[in-house]
């Protein structure tokens, strides 16, 4: 699906991920955003149409280094319904 | 010989039905009082060309609180001759649309007796015949004139239009002077509202308490109702669906299977494109899809992916194709 959509914000990081990656790489999109919803406790993240294939999506600390592509840094995001200042990663595939 | 009973159910008919139907109409609302009948609540168009010329001239001797009081003035008794009229359409409507039902049902029922009375088959067919005419002139004005909405529906449309235009006549009467003035308080400049604006409001005002607007009313309502509703299912409907671990991994290797896939059918070599259609074909067809025996490359890659966008909301279908990649000995 492409666009902008909710991930709950009481996902932990690797909950969010797993659905990123679902969705970057069965709904043939490319992740471009990932912020706090300003009017709820979930997250929304945007999509675009791709059809380059990414590895998997990976979530960690601001700052924890991860293998991979860093695609969003230093983003806040509500992990576990907590605010958090998170990196994004592509995996390697 | 036949028709004598029909000649004595007209009659019957008559009896009973004509006195109900007077009865009924009259208890659709009281006697109208003496200072409310038409002739004194109507409002002449002698006596509002009178008051217009009268508003122009103080208008040109910029004599603007008399033109405001003769604007308020001409206003306010247009808006009560349309009450007036209008109340007066509100029983006329909802009398009329009863009688129709009325007189429809006992047609109806007459014809239905009369069907039972009579012996001879050709007139049993004429009679129901005109049974069928009834019942579909009756739901054809129904649908064509009412649009299927109930009396209550239209005239309660009718009243919420009017009464928000009727607000906004009186609001703006009560603040806006006939040309453009500043506030003493705030300085803020206030619009005017001279007699030709107030006259678009009273026309408007007039159209709300019709039946041709209530219908166009409720279908707006209900456009935009759909609407919201619809974004709002789709706002619900629209997260991320939740993903294991293990389901993440099946996704990435599906697109990685559908990369190669791709770029193996695409190639100019036949010896690695044939290879990689039969497996396209096989994977379609352990999917559930049957590809047309002609499809070329292009078509089956397409298919295949709108095959895999599907397993992006659907557990089961993300299931059904990592086994087949895994049955096929695709990945």
């Amino acid at each position: 699906m492409v666009g902008e959509i909710p991930v709950p914000g009481s996902n932990s990081m690797a909950d969010t991920a797993n659905a990123i990656t679902r969705n970057e790489q069965d709904g043939f999109t490319e992740l471009t955003t990932l912020v706090a919803d300003p009017k709820s406790t979930n997250n929304l993240a945007n999509f675009i149409a791709s059809t380059v294939q990414y590895g998997a999506v990976s979530i960690v600390h601001t700052g924890t280094s991860s293998p991979g592509t860093a695609i969003i840094t230093n983003t806040t995001i509500y992990v576990s319904g907590a605010k958090t200042a998170v990196d994004v990663y592509h995996l390697p595939l | 010989m036949m028709s004598s009973p029909l000649r004595c159910m007209r009659f019957l008919a008559f009896l009973v039905f004509v006195p109900t139907l007077t009865g009924c109409m009259n208890t659709m609302a009281p006697t109208t009082p003496k200072i409310l009948a038409p002739s004194i609540t109507s409002y002449p168009a002698s006596a509002y060309s009178g008051d217009v010329t009268a508003y122009r001239t103080a208008m040109n001797a910029k004599d603007y609180a008399r033109a405001r009081v003769l604007r308020d003035q001409i206003v306010y008794r247009t808006l009560a001759d349309i009450e007036s009229t209008y109340g007066r359409f509100e029983v006329r409507l909802t009398t009329s649309r009863a009688t129709e039902s009325v007189l429809a049902d006992t047609a109806e029922l007459g014809i239905t007796a009369a069907t039972a009375v009579v012996g001879a088959s050709d007139v049993k067919d004429i009679l129901a015949a005109s049974l069928s005419g009834f019942q579909g002139t009756q739901l054809s004005i129904d649908k064509n004139f009412f649009r299927e909405k109930t009396t209550e529906s239209l005239i309660s449309q009718m009243r919420a239009d009017r009464k928000n235009l009727e607000a906004q006549i009186v609001l703006r009467l009560g603040t806006e002077d006939v040309i453009p003035t500043t506030d003493p308080t705030t300085k803020a400049n206030i619009a005017a509202y001279p007699l030709d604006a107030a006259w678009i409001d009273v026309t408007q005002y007039y159209y709300a308490g019709t039946v041709p607007s209530a219908l166009v009313s409720i279908a707006t309502a209900t456009g935009n109702n759909a609407t919201a509703a619809a974004d709002k299912l789709s706002k619900a409907v629209q997260s991320l669906t939740p993903t294991t671990a293990a389901q993440a991994l099946q996704s990435v290797s599906l697109r990685t299977v559908y990369q190669k896939l791709s770029e193996a059918a695409n190639s100019t070599d036949t010896a690695v494109s044939g290879p990689a259609i039969t497996s396209l074909r096989a994977l379609l067809t352990a999917c559930g899809t049957r590809p047309d025996a002609s499809a070329t490359a292009a078509q089956l890659l397409d298919q295949l992916k709108q095959a895999i966008i599907a397993t992006t909301t659907d557990d089961a279908k993300l299931k059904a194709l990592s086994d087949a990649i895994t049955n096929l000995k695709l990945n």
